[in-house]
């Protein structure tokens, strides 16, 4: 009876503890014994296990007879694991949070739920973690729809090929490198080379383009996520903004499921129609935090010691981006996954995995980041395989030459570091070149709408820009297009309206060039 | 041979196991060995192990119910 007593006390201890935030909400003690008192309190059968070692996060348990891959089991004190092995006589569990309470020889329970998360319209704008729980400290997701994590891509029937244009707002992407929505499009680079402010530059310039961004953030630091928070709540872009975070601290089974939480909760928008595009930040730290429960788990590894299922961990991903047809809504889901290189080194397991995945690179160097190439894309390796068929008009129209231009630019510029004297055309290429790869120089925070980026674009390729000194393009650009949205901003307006620049637009574009270039003498070169 | 577990909180008669073991013959046949387990920890009631399948009518089980239906709203 004393013990009885004791137990008791103690379980009502942990109750009131666990739910205070409940207890808050009830008007008196009275209703919270009517509300137990209306529970139906029957007996339950379920399937028990008994812990046979545990240990880094991995649970082995016997029992689990009816368990499934990919379900949930009940570690107790609140805590999941989720099933990876099923061997005949025991079962590899990897806890999704602590197992500190775990001893050997206690029971878990299988609760029969596939891994799932609860996604409901108000979880734009929100933090959660792969569970999809709510960790910005602010009220709960709303009960929604249960999304699998795991759910197979969408078929060839139900797809179309990529048209529309995701416009970046980044003048070297857009223009040389296009995406299109439903694309996969690798950004790929050493450390500290600009990956992740391109990819928060493309969700900057999504405020007025309809699409949902998801950031999916994969054992980063919490500091720097904190960072990444605050620039997008600054900006106004956590408005159509969900992040997922699985932190550095975080167990490496929550780093492990956070990109398929994150195109989980997209495809619960591709569902309805809409259109997502989703950042995996980074893909190298997710195959790593595989790495380490696969070793864990004692599976046999391959090159680099990932395990042989590592190119299909990354595929099953980066197929469920679509562009799905009239018939199954037109909706689509954009993935952006970011590869961090060591040395440069593309030739690694994983980098040549997601670059045989992907639909095309963006590949940033740090040679030409130190040299103050901002953002430091390589446009001569970068390619977009698919997105050039989504490209507007208007950009295709001033930026189609240019990859070549660029090209032969650098070309030049390599072989005319060994002669001094070059003839009048030579030094005039390279002169043009120089100043066509200034323009590509962006602030990551100043992403560019496209009639924009097509009239800088413009000005650069057709040598309105050749008599500016080069020091002075940035400025130049600034007020150009300050001077166009107060003068001239039928021009912009037509752009943008028609997505192609018509005949007497661009009559009007070099009247206003050649004006405007007549009021700066400050910037021309002496003649 | 399949092996029942039988949890109590307390040590039960031999007239209740008696019972306990026609009660799971007539539902899984006489292939069974029954094994008795007192403990403390679940308070009241009964909990039965069938191989990996549990039946649990204890009252720790039911407070437990109780705390989940709180927690998860």
């Amino acid at each position: 009876m004393v013990l009885l007593k004791e137990s008791s006390n103690k379980f009502v201890k942990n109750l009131s503890a666990t739910k205070v935030l409940y207890m808050a909400k009830l008007t008196s003690f009275s209703t919270l014994i009517q509300d137990i008192e209306k529970l139906p309190l029957l007996s339950q059968e379920r399937t028990v296990g008994t812990v046979l070692s545990l240990g880094d996060g991995i649970v082995e348990a016997d029992g689990l007879e009816k368990a499934q891959i990919g379900e949930l089991i009940d570690l107790g004190e609140n805590q999941l694991g989720l099933t990876l092995n099923l061997n005949k006589d025991k079962v590899g569990v990897v806890a999704l949070g602590h197992t500190a309470h775990l001893r050997a020889g206690d029971q878990v329970y299988g609760t029969g739920q596939i891994l799932s998360l609860n996604v409901a319209d108000d979880i734009i704008g929100r933090v959660v973690d792969p569970m999809g729980r709510a960790i910005d400290g602010k009220s709960e997701i709303s009960t929604g729809k249960l999304m699998l994590l795991e759910r197979i891509a969408p078929g060839v029937m139900t797809r179309q090929s990529v048209s529309v244009p995701l416009q970046t707002g980044i003048k070297a992407i857009d223009a040389l490198i296009p995406i299109g929505r439903g694309q996969r499009e690798l950004i790929i680079g050493d450390r500290g080379t600009g990956k992740t402010a391109i990819a928060l530059g493309a969700i900057l310039n999504q405020a007025d383009q309809n699409i949902i961004c998801i950031y999916v953030s994969i054992g980063q630091k919490r500091a720097s996520l904190a960072q990444t928070m605050g620039t997008l709540e600054a900006r106004g872009a956590l408005k159509y903004t969900v992040i997922v975070s699985a932190s550095a601290s975080d167990p490496a089974s929550m780093q492990f499921l956070a990109p398929y939480a994150g195109v989980a909760i997209a495809e619960y928008f591709l569902d309805q129609g809409k259109d997502v595009m989703v950042i995996y930040d980074d893909l190298t730290k997710h195959a790593q935090a595989y790495r380490e429960i696969s070793l864990l788990l004692r599976r046999p590894s391959g090159r680099e010691a990932y395990p042989g299922d590592v190119f299909y961990l990354h595929s099953r991903l980066l197929e469920r981006a679509a562009r799905l047809n009239k018939e199954h809504g037109g909706g689509s889901i954009t993935a952006l996954p970011i590869i961090e290189t060591q040395g440069n080194d593309v030739s690694a397991f994983v980098p040549t995995n997601v670059i045989s995945i992907t639909d095309g690179q963006i590949y940033l160097e740090a040679d030409l980041f130190n040299s103050g190439m901002k953002p430091a894309i390589n446009v001569g390796t970068s390619v977009s395989r698919v997105g050039s068929a989504a490209q507007v008009k208007a950009t295709k129209q001033v930026a189609g030459t240019m990859k070549l231009d660029l090209a032969q630019f650098r070309e030049l510029q390599a072989f005319s570091q060994f002669s001094s004297d070059l003839d009048e055309k030579t030094k005039a290429q390279l002169d043009r070149g120089l100043r066509v790869n200034e323009v590509l120089k962006q602030g990551w925070d100043a992403p560019l709408k496209m009639e924009e980026q097509v009239v800088v674009i413009y000005s650069a390729v057709n040598g309105y820009l050749d008599k500016v000194k080069l020091e002075s393009i940035t400025a130049w650009e600034k007020a150009y297009l300050e001077f166009l949205h107060t003068q001239y901003s039928t021009i912009l307006d037509s752009i943008r309206k028609e997505s192609k620049m018509l005949d007497d637009v661009i009559t009007q574009l070099k009247g206003a060039i050649v004006t405007f270039n007549d009021l700066h003498e400050e910037w021309m070169m002496e003649a | 041979m399949t092996t029942v577990i039988v949890t109590t909180a307390i040590e039960p008669t031999s007239a209740q196991i008696e019972a306990i073991k026609e009660a799971v013959i007539k539902k899984h046949g006489k292939d069974i060995k029954l094994e008795s387990v007192v403990d403390p920890d679940i308070i009241g009631g009964i909990q039965i192990t069938i191989g990996s399948r549990q039946i649990d009518g204890s009252i720790k089980g039911k407070l437990e119910q109780i705390r989940k239906k709180f927690v998860s709203n």
